[in-house]
């Protein structure tokens, strides 16, 4: 319903809708506090979210008096109240723009509601593969580049995508070199990765943005889930210090793994070079101060994204192995 | 029970007919009733939630004919109050309520019961007195003869100074009942000792009494007034939202905590009515409906649980997920529905409010902007308190020696609630 609702109280429906199923998923495990802490942080960071969707909303409706997409986009550039505060001249439509980022910056955990992403890696792995990879983390981004003719006509509004965005994937990489729980290192790519997706949008090329998620979905799910693999293979031990040398006991793990690390830090003919290229030549092309910092941002970001993503393979696959015999499930 | 509401309702209606026919001079003999589309929802929510509350009384044992008669009792006063069509009778129903209540939390309560009971009945009562008043001023104040007609009084127009003092007296009593803060406090001691039904009728019917009379008389017959008064209602509607909010996590007993949630959901209602939008107005009224069927939904599964577990502080309870876990499920459902999850009633009352508040003539931009805003914040309070009420309950590992659910009566009660909180 999120994707293919035509008014934004459906988006709405299926906005909460999967911020339901992702707090309901993560403490699957329910007996485990640490599980049901990490589902209540989870699901009221969203609703910090839809603090900023909600009056996003109830703007359009006030400015265009209805709800519906067709309707809003084919008649966005008519409004212009405008009133100035703080020395500022805001316009209406920044204004909602603004707030409908805040929406995405709840739903997919940019810097300011990022807090939400490595705690809900209690969740099961294949809950972490699917939403925290593909579908929900993914909504933010989607609506951004659903309502992109209404984003065209701010340009405050696109400038504010685009650093908040290159801001979210320098800093997600930089906490991910230092982490040592082998999905936490997976979930701070991920917000990565959202911000590169987030900063596409703010350099108006939507559609490289959304060519990005997908290419993002496939290969994250696939690190997702071997991770799973490792994980339960090394009964339930997440630490990636305590791993190692896992290459000969799990080849095929160890392959799929090494596939989508190298999709991830876009090695030239897999996914992840066409869209993460695209993303950093746009943004360099674009001669504006933010397409400039974002180019930046973005490409200190793949040097930290290569790191922390060999270092997870070296650490779990290839260095001799740390841990104890008793954690190795034959 | 319900053919026995509909046979009420009937008779009722029969009885219009005949008082139709007669036409009265002295305002005392016309106790005049009558249902129109604004009382048909709050009468319906009424037999439907009084019906389940006496199905949740089943386990009461000591004296059970008088807790259900004291429960025939304020049903036969709330009917009365959601179908009187004469200012009297308004206020007789509205005292009816008050003695039940008063006994129903003094006999069947919890610890501090006969405290709650009295402090409900002394600031009730209180408020009826401005009531009494009002309700005296109007019918006294009539062109030819005095008349306690609604029909009447509602097409007289008051001179505006003397709206605004009725408009007072009548907010006072409706201040209190619908909890209005600062009136509320007799809310949480009451709701917190009270037995679970005492507790469904009053969070679903009593609180709603008041809401209705804010809608009944103070927009109906004192228009002028209501539109001064209108944005201070919405304001204090707003701080009630966020106020009730943030007391609530704070809560340690588990109905104390419900009740709180339930003084924030009258806040939308108050913002509604203050909203002088149509759409806010029926915004307010699906809240009405929609809080009742939550609310005492939520109280009954706190009882049921409390039933159980017969412990009344969250921080001693802790992993009821295996033992109960029905009461878990629908727990967890009407937590969600309380939150006003899209695709629950919840989310459709507190959305036709948000949205009348925006389309509103009546008010600046900028309030409107800080009102929208300011009851968003209310959304993120909402989950907070109660998604860590779940799972101070339900999750976690410490096991308790629960009897099996042997009130399989009451779980096919609570699916009811269930499939009332969806919207369709």
């Amino acid at each position: 319903m999120l994707v293919t609702g035509d008014n934004s109280l459906q988006l709405f429906l299926g906005w909460e809708g999967v911020g339901l199923a992702s707090y309901l998923l993560i403490h699957f495990w329910f007996t485990r506090l640490q599980a049901d802490k990490a589902a209540i942080k989870a699901m009221p960071v969203n609703r910090v979210g839809d603090f900023g969707l909600a009056p996003g909303i109830s703007g359009c409706f006030t400015l265009f008096q209805t709800v519906d997409f067709s309707t809003i986009f084919a008649c966005a550039s008519a409004p212009r109240n405008s009133w100035i505060s703080c020395n500022m001249r805001l316009n209406a439509i920044t204004l909602i723009c603004i707030l409908l980022l805040i929406g995405a910056v709840g739903k997919s955990a940019q810097i300011g509601s990022h807090t939400w992403s490595p705690d809900a890696m209690e969740g099961p792995t294949p809950v972490s593969a699917s939403i925290h990879a593909a579908t929900m983390v993914t909504a933010g981004v989607f609506m951004i580049a659903r309502c992109s003719p209404l984003f065209e006509y701010p340009p405050t509004a696109l400038i504010v995508i685009t650093f908040a965005g290159a801001t979210t994937s320098f800093l997600a990489a930089t906490t991910g070199i230092l982490q040592n729980d082998l999905k936490r290192v997976i979930a701070y790519s991920t917000c990565s990765q959202l911000g590169y997706m987030i900063f596409a949008c703010g350099i108006s090329n939507y559609s490289v943005s959304v060519f990005h998620l997908m290419n993002h979905a496939f290969f994250k799910a696939l690190l997702f889930l071997s991770a799973g693999s490792v994980i339960h293979a090394m009964s339930d031990e997440q630490d990636m210090r305590k791993m190692g040398g896992l290459a000969s006991s799990f080849p095929f793990t160890y392959a799929m793994m090494l596939m989508g690390s190298l999709s991830l830090i876009g090695f030239p003919f897999l996914t992840g070079f066409y869209s993460k290229d695209v993303i950093l030549e746009l943004a360099y092309t674009k001669y504006t101060i933010s397409g400039n910092f974002a180019f930046w941002l973005g490409s200190v970001s793949v040097l930290f994204t290569s790191y922390y993503s060999f270092r997870l393979l070296f650490l779990t696959f290839i260095v001799p192995t740390n841990s104890f015999g008793r954690d190795i499930l034959r | 029970m319900m053919l026995e509401h509909v046979l009420v309702v009937s008779a009722y209606l029969f009885s219009i007919g005949i008082y139709g026919l007669i036409t009265s001079r002295n305002m005392v003999r016309a106790l005049i009733l009558g249902i129109d589309g604004l009382s048909i929802g709050p009468i319906l929510l009424t037999g439907f939630i009084t019906t389940l509350a006496t199905l949740a009384a089943w386990p009461v044992t000591r004296d059970s004919r008088l807790f259900h008669f004291l429960m025939l009792a304020m049903y036969s006063g709330q009917i009365g109050l959601f179908s009187s069509r004469d200012l009297l009778l308004f206020f007789i129903m509205w005292e009816l309520e008050l003695i039940p209540v008063y006994l129903l939390i003094s006999v069947w309560g919890g610890k501090k019961r006969l405290y709650s009971a009295t402090k409900f009945i002394l600031y009730t009562a209180g408020s009826s007195v401005f009531l009494l008043l009002g309700v005296l001023g109007i019918g006294l104040y009539a062109s030819n003869e005095p008349t306690l007609n609604f029909e009447t009084s509602a097409n007289q127009s008051y001179p505006v100074a003397l709206e605004i003092i009725f408009y007072i007296g009548f907010l006072i009593a409706f201040a209190v009942k619908s909890p209005i803060i600062p009136f509320h406090t007799w809310l949480p001691d009451t709701h917190g000792e009270a037995h679970y039904s005492t507790c469904m009728l009053l969070a679903g019917i009593l609180l709603k009494m008041g809401a209705y009379g804010l809608v009944r008389i103070n927009m109906e017959f004192l228009p002028r007034a209501h539109s001064i008064f209108a944005p201070w209602l919405m304001i204090v509607g707003t701080i009630q939202i966020i106020y009730a909010a943030s007391a609530s996590p704070g809560q340690r007993n588990l109905k104390k905590r419900i009740a709180y949630s339930s003084v924030s959901h009258m806040g939308f209602i108050i913002i509604g009515i203050g909203s002088l939008s149509d759409m806010g107005l029926n915004g307010a009224f699906l809240q009405i409906i929609s809080h009742g069927f939550i609310g005492a939904a939520l109280f009954f599964l706190a009882g049921t649980s409390y039933d159980r577990i017969r412990l009344v502080y969250l921080d001693e309870m802790g992993g009821m997920a295996v033992p109960v876990p029905k009461i878990f499920t629908t727990f967890s459902i009407l937590s969600m529905a309380s939150l006003a999850l899209p695709g629950m009633s919840g989310f459709v009352a507190e959305l036709i409010v948000f949205f009348g508040i925006i389309t509103s003539q009546n008010f600046f931009l900028i309030q409107k902007i800080l009102i929208t805003l300011l009851m968003a914040i209310g959304t993120i309070l909402t989950p907070i308190y109660s998604l860590s009420m779940l799972r101070q309950m339900f999750y976690g590992y410490k096991f308790f020696n629960a009897p099996n659910s042997y009130f399989l009566i009451l779980d096919r009660e609570s699916y009811l609630f269930l499939s009332l909180s969806f919207y369709l």
